[in-house]
């Protein structure tokens, strides 16, 4: 069974962890610097893992996980203020992140690295915020959070960063957004009901669903590759834990069960992993869940 | 690790000549006090044999931590539900889970005022124990000598610490704003032989002094050679024009036997802690500055600043990921900023109690003002300083009470209001600087306790 999975998997690392392994149910720790890592993104057809990780006293630093062989890289070593929440479309011709600047704001950049351009959507007040970008499948448009007047909403613009667009207009917050495969639909959460929950709606804002209902938090849903369903972290136990629903809410699963923090799952592109950060082993690592 | 200056060393040979040189100014408390001074004004028998002020720069929201209002309008709800503590009647927000599972081992302050809203003056403020008299302070000063002394230079210019020096403060250079620091942080109008003894500690739990980069030919090696040290020390002291302090041999003598005595260097080698215990108080600067400052707390230090960061702001390019949410506030704080804490203090209490310290520190978790009840039109929580909260454990403290109440949107103090005379007087009374030599110092003259606390 073991040999099976190896063969069939994509990253060197895993594999060769996995190998070594008897519990297929166990994490197992893909990074050991124990640095705060957050807002983890798979790169290269899960090849890679892109993750913001508060690196020095002073910078939050994109970086880049190498699954094959372990190694850790610095996107961009000429970027010297706080990178945030990265993310690589899956042809790989644009990255899109955050980007904090001379002011209390953090703007959304998007690089094309085929046209070799970076364009830059500078929220209307100096001290709001954009984050949390997600690049529709087609490669037309981004989505992100944005603070603005009126609340912090879900917008998109396109890759040159123009063509601005709410897709929200509730209140509380709106955050965490992430696209279907298919990119119609956009997941997020939403404190319009009073606390964070997740909703989902179509890519263009409208016919909003929502599939939690709990009085603690929600948070940071992420689409399953068949667009299923959806991972999310919850604290409806009082503690930061990974769950896995259908998109309507239905068949509710609890994927981890551990004192300390589990947050930030992703989707492995085949489907039967996540990735997420804990801080089970005291630090904070990038951990691979079997499902 | 104990690096000072530009390199590193396990058994803190590390030293530049200018680490001598800066440590040395930075350690007055002891020289600068006459034998017969320190007996006029020996403190009392303290019920705090130490004080730990960890420090929220940038001013967290009280309404999204310790003081939540359920049933406040969405406006000024947040998103946060409220859960139970172990502390009858009391809620938190679901933030601080583990902080809520030991309130009974803490107090919390809902009341607490500042008289300015800017945070280089309101940090100046709560450290100082009120608004700058005569002499400035208020409005722009930029003068740190017009400032009254931050409580922790009264404490440690009372009490005796040994070898170490008596008040310590955790970061990488002195705490404020993008603009610069807060004034008040240091010796004031005592001068800067009582400012703080600046110590910065990394997510690593590497020790370092900062700003120690002159004279880096003095290497390790040559430390090791006591007599050349010496003098080298008296080479520089004939050089250096920028000392002139009667009392030089005895600051240098000071300097000598701190950075040079096994005993004391232990104090700030958190690399002789458990795994366990390194792990428990978490990977990150404030993490391990917390733990230093129980180690500092263990080996008598009299008064410890733990501070969050640097910086108050969050996202400027220079800054740290301090309080200061003006965008961003409910996802920053269940990111970062709200996991954090809730791990840090837990921890912080349960290996103070753990190993009997509690019940001789006191240890008291605030910012420099609360931030707005109604959330701002970006969705987030600017400044606020009528009302806020602090939070307040061990040394004679009453844990498991909730102290004074704000109104139902957290705007005002239903309650009397806690000022910063009155978090100054209480820490200088616990601490065992009575009232006598506070009229003596002409600090904080005619505050009061916070009876409640104790």
């Amino acid at each position: 069974m073991t040999f099976c999975r190896i063969a069939i998997c994509s990253a060197g690392i895993v594999i060769a962890v996995s190998a070594g392994r008897s519990m297929a149910d166990e994490p197992v720790r893909l990074t050991h610097d124990g640095a705060f890592k957050f807002s983890p993104a798979f790169a290269a057809g899960g090849d890679e893992i892109l993750y913001s990780v508060h690196d020095v006293p002073n910078r939050v630093t994109l970086m880049r996980l190498h699954l094959s062989d372990g190694h850790q890289e610095v996107i961009d070593k000429t970027l010297k203020s706080h990178q945030l929440d990265p993310i690589e479309s899956a042809d790989r011709r644009f990255l899109a992140f955050c980007l904090s600047s001379t002011s209390p704001q953090t703007v959304l950049i998007v690089r094309d690295r085929q046209e070799k351009t970076e364009s830059r959507y500078t929220p209307m007040d100096a001290r709001a915020t954009a984050r949390g970008p997600r690049i529709l499948p087609d490669n037309q448009r981004v989505v992100f959070t944005v603070s603005q007047p009126g609340g912090q909403q879900i917008a998109s613009v396109d890759t040159k960063c123009g063509d601005y667009k709410n897709l929200t207009d509730s209140g509380g917050t709106n955050c965490w957004p992430d696209i279907s495969p298919d990119g119609k639909q956009i997941a997020f959460s939403s404190s319009r009901g009073g606390s964070f929950n997740i909703y989902v709606m179509n890519a263009d804002g409208s016919d909003v669903r929502q599939v939690t209902n709990e009085p603690l938090r929600n948070m940071r849903p992420a689409w399953s590759p068949d667009g299923q369903r959806i991972a999310f972290t919850s604290v409806r136990d009082g503690n930061h834990e990974i769950y896995i629903s259908d998109v309507d809410g239905t068949n509710l699963r609890r994927v981890t069960n551990h004192p300390a923090r589990d947050d930030y799952a992703i989707w492995h592109p085949d489907g039967k992993r996540l990735v997420m950060v804990s801080q089970r082993a005291g630090d904070t690592d990038l951990y691979l869940v079997e499902l | 690790m104990f690096g000072i200056g530009s390199f590193r060393s396990r058994d803190c040979q590390g030293l530049t000549r200018r680490s001598f040189l800066r440590v040395g100014a930075s350690l007055p408390f002891a020289a600068e006090l006459s034998a017969s001074a320190r007996e006029a004004i020996a403190a009392e028998a303290p019920k705090a044999r130490s004080v730990m002020l960890v420090w929220l720069v940038g001013a967290p929201s009280h309404l999204d931590l310790f003081d939540p209002k359920p049933k406040a309008p969405a406006e000024y709800r947040g998103p946060f539900a409220a859960i139970r503590t172990r502390t009858s009647g009391m809620q938190f927000t679901e933030l601080l889970p583990r902080l809520a599972a030991r309130s009974d081992k803490f107090s919390v302050v809902r009341t607490n005022i500042n008289y300015d809203g800017g945070h280089r003056p309101a940090g100046s403020i709560m450290w100082t124990g009120g608004k700058a008299r005569a002499g400035g302070g208020e409005g722009g000063e930029e003068d740190p000598s017009a400032y009254p002394p931050h409580i922790g230079s009264v404490v440690a210019r009372v009490r005796q610490s040994g070898d170490l020096p008596g008040f310590i403060s955790l970061a990488k250079g002195p705490v404020g704003d993008g603009v610069g620091p807060s004034l008040g942080y240091g010796g004031g109008k005592w001068g800067k032989r009582f400012d703080p003894f600046m110590v910065n500690c990394t997510k690593n739990g590497e020790v370092s002094i900062p700003d120690l980069k002159l004279l880096d030919d003095l290497t390790p090696a040559r430390l090791a050679n006591r007599r050349e040290l010496l003098q080298e020390l008296n080479s520089v002291r004939r050089r250096v024009d920028a000392l002139q302090d009667t009392q030089i041999d005895t600051i240098y003598r000071q300097a000598y036997q701190l950075l040079t005595t096994s005993t004391t260097l232990k104090a700030f080698d958190i690399s002789e802690e458990s795994q366990q215990t390194r792990e428990a108080y978490g990977r990150t600067s404030f993490g391990q500055s917390a733990l230093l400052g129980r180690r500092l707390v263990e080996a008598g230090v009299p008064y410890v600043q733990v501070n969050w960061s640097q910086f108050a702001e969050v996202f400027y390019e220079f800054s740290d990921y301090g309080w200061d949410t003006h965008a961003d506030n409910f996802e920053l704080l269940a990111d970062w900023h709200g996991p954090l804490l809730d791990q840090v203090m837990s921890t912080l209490l349960d290996d103070l109690e753990q190993r009997g310290l509690l019940e001789t520190t006191l240890v008291i978790c605030m910012g420099e003002f609360g931030r707005t009840p109604r959330i701002n039109n970006i969705g987030s929580r600017d400044h606020w300083h009528p009302c806020y909260f602090s939070v307040w454990a061990g040394g004679g403290v009453q844990p498991g009470r909730a102290i004074g109440e704000s109104d139902a949107r957290g705007e005002q103090p239903l309650t009397d209001p806690i000022t910063p005379e009155m978090v100054g007087t209480t820490v200088l009374h616990l601490a065992g600087v009575s009232s006598q030599q506070r009229a003596q110092l002409k600090v904080i003259e005619g505050g009061h306790v916070i009876d409640d606390l104790l």
